[in-house]
């Protein structure tokens, strides 16, 4: 398994604002990647620098090892944020001409075009115009736009935005067999449970920082602490006062509780009040550790801003 | 590049606008030639005559009219109140008393008036001449027309009146031309922007690609849509045999041609740097006008150069890229200019493209993705910031 995308100390500023200051992470290839963030902390930059429309101040991207040049580019897909189509051509069209920029042949883009069409259930409308169609559907025909040329790299800038349960679990499914095809799939979003679903690999960035970044169940295991879920037929009252434990929820019989890493989770719970139902042990969710680490970020993006390092 | 180029091709080539657009210009071209000739020819005048007339009146007029190919049909009237009703009444345009007086109904024609004129003063003439005594032949060698011939001072000059149209005409066809097809650059890059198409593009190709792509292939159906109307010109001028249209040198089409394509090019690529810079198309109207103040520079540069062909300024302003292609159209029509002159300024307009297209790459691609009302350009010219 080795590493296909890395980015490397790589900066970025407008002006005044540092959209990126010395992020660094990898992606590679069989996996998913899931790149979280809130709004404005450098996401889209970061994906823009990988297909060179924004050059980074200082730091590289490097695919494959070497510097990415503009032919590997033709074996990446990129889906943005926003629709990247043309409002008044026929779907199948646009698909075929983003082919062909991308390297294929004529008639290889037209049946990729086909190809893609058809698995995204598309295959009737392939003579609309991209303006006639639904929201979901015009997301299936810009994902096919990343994907028509079958591209070695996918990135994808919020791919589950307005989908519906039904469209989301089928994205779902189409990037996890991308991904075990052999794609090197990042996509960024904002839905951590989604995240935390499909991903292995993941990176956590705030205000231009990466603050995490690794394999989730490493990153999950290194937590210093744990997480236990308890449901009890009886009173849970004894648990919430159990020592060297924070409650974090409590609803009836069923108690939530934060205890440190190394603690003995069936000595804590030694002395409970009748028949346990439920129990969950478990490292902190995506989620959690997203809200952790994001939170201690507030004080240092002053200082960066200012030209301090850290 | 050119898959770009072809999309432009199919996309604009098959539209309705385009097909509208070009059998419009067809219909206008050939009614400008057509219609004007049917006018003269159908123009026939309807004369009054009462009252004392000497003979030879009706003759004269008709040789009058006929000079200028007209038909004259003449009514006699027995009395004025009869001749001025038929004024009134409108069977006759004009009614002539007496041979020294005209009526009209609302409005004395000038032409026919000086038809008239001149009829009667021929008729004059000869009635005063027989009094005289004069003989036919003597008669004849007072009406020998004196000759005047012209010639210029200037340098070789087609100087009619012809070379001069041509020129107009050739100038304003220019400016419609390079300001629509410039003008769909700009629309389009625009769009393109603001669909996020441009991010999708620019993934996959340099900024330069996409830009002469879409350049060149604008240029193209917009190429092929004149020489359409161009063809639709010659043809109907070939098929009437018609002189009143201006001959049209061979040579100076083949210069007109080259300026419109270099002027095109210049004048679409500054649009296409422009628009990038903004997100929507009121905004890109401002942001060009620099470039629509060029196009009126051209205009008056044209204008200048009609009144001083030969000035220093007007052979400046033939180099200076932006108004070159109009005067030195103009030039071309009116003038023969020598050919290293033209070489010189083509090969200028060339040089100072290759650094717009790469200024204007730069601008392009560095505007693109920036949004929320007008980049300044400051910040697009230096190179990428840290």
């Amino acid at each position: 398994m080795f590493v296909v995308l890395e980015l490397s100390e790589v900066s970025k500023r407008y002006g005044e604002v540092a959209a990126l200051v010395d992020c660094t992470f990898e992606v590679r290839p069989g996996r998913l990647t899931g790149f979280v963030g809130p709004n404005g902390a450098g996401k889209t930059t970061a994906m823009r620098t990988v297909f060179g429309l924004v050059t980074p101040g200082s730091g590289s991207v490097r695919w494959q090892g070497h510097a990415v040049a503009p032919a590997d580019r033709r074996r990446f897909g990129y889906m943005p944020e926003e629709r990247g189509l043309y409002p008044r051509m026929q779907v199948a069209e646009q698909l075929v001409h983003l082919g062909r920029l991308s390297g294929l042949s004529a008639a290889a883009a037209r049946r990729a075009a086909d190809r893609w069409l058809g698995a995204l259930g598309l295959g009737d409308r392939k003579t609309a115009k991209l303006d006639d169609l639904s929201h979901g559907n015009q997301q299936r025909v810009q994902l096919a736009a990343a994907l028509v040329h079958s591209p070695e790299l996918l990135v994808l800038d919020e791919p589950f935005s307005g989908l519906d349960p039904i469209a989301m679990d089928a994205m779902s499914e189409l990037l996890t067999n991308l991904a075990r095809d052999g794609a090197a799939v990042l996509f960024s979003s904002h839905q951590l449970d989604v995240v935390e679903h499909l991903c292995e690999d993941v990176v956590v960035i705030d205000q231009g920082h990466v603050v995490l970044a690794g394999q989730l169940d490493t990153i999950r295991a290194a937590a210093s602490d744990r997480y236990l879920d308890v449901t009890v037929t009886r009173s849970s009252e004894r648990l919430l006062h159990v020592p060297g434990s924070t409650v974090v929820a409590h609803d009836g019989g069923r108690v939530r509780l934060r205890i440190p890493r190394d603690a003995d989770p069936v000595r804590l719970l030694a002395g409970v009040d009748g028949e346990v139902v439920r129990l969950t042990y478990e490292p902190p969710t995506l989620s959690a550790l997203f809200r952790a680490a994001v939170s201690q970020q507030a004080p240092v993006g002053h200082e960066e801003v200012s030209g301090a390092t850290r | 590049m050119w898959v770009i180029a072809l999309r432009e091709i199919r996309e604009r080539g098959t539209s309705r606008a385009y097909r509208l657009s070009t059998a419009l210009g067809v219909l206008l071209v050939v009614a400008l030639i057509v219609v004007p000739s049917l006018l003269q020819k159908s123009k026939t005048y309807h004369v009054g005559i009462t009252g004392a007339t000497p003979a030879g009146t009706v003759n004269a007029l008709r040789a009058q009219t006929g000079a200028a190919d007209h038909r004259l049909e003449t009514t006699r009237y027995a009395t004025l109140a009869a001749g001025e009703r038929a004024v009134r009444d409108k069977d006759v345009d004009v009614l002539l008393v007496d041979a020294n007086r005209l009526e009209w109904r609302t409005q004395a024609d000038s032409t026919l008036t000086a038809a008239i004129a001149n009829a009667i003063q021929a008729v004059h003439i000869r009635a005063e001449a027989d009094r005289l005594g004069l003989s036919a032949a003597q008669l004849a060698q007072l009406l020998v027309p004196v000759t005047l011939t012209s010639r210029t001072l200037g340098a070789a000059h087609t100087a009619d009146k012809d070379a001069n149209t041509v020129g107009f005409i050739a100038v304003g066809l220019m400016f419609v031309a390079i300001s629509s097809y410039a003008g769909f650059v700009l629309t389009g890059v625009v769009q393109e922007k603001a669909s996020r198409v441009a991010e999708v593009l620019l993934a996959r190709m340099p900024a330069r690609e996409i830009l002469a792509g879409k350049v060149l292939g604008i240029g193209a159906v917009g190429l092929t849509q004149l020489a359409v109307i161009a063809a639709a010109a010659g043809l109907t001028v070939a098929v009437r045999g018609s002189t009143q249209a201006p001959s049209v040198p061979g040579d100076v089409l083949a210069w007109t041609c080259l300026w419109f394509v270099l002027g095109y090019l210049l004048y679409s690529v500054m649009y296409a740097a422009l628009g990038a810079t903004t997100s929507r198309i009121e905004d890109a109207q401002a942001a060009i006008a620099p470039i629509t103040g060029l196009m009126l520079l051209s205009y008056l540069a044209v204008i200048y150069a009609e009144e001083n062909p030969d000035a220093g300024a007007t052979v400046l302003l033939s180099y200076f890229p932006p108004t070159a292609p109009v005067v030195m159209t103009y030039r071309v029509a009116v003038q023969a200019v020598p050919a290293w002159q033209m070489v010189t300024a083509a090969a200028v307009m060339v040089i100072a493209m290759w650094g717009l297209i790469r200024l204007a790459g730069r601008i392009y691609s560095g505007a693109l993705l920036r949004f929320g009302g007008r980049v300044p350009l400051r910040e697009l010219v230096r190179p990428p910031s840290r």
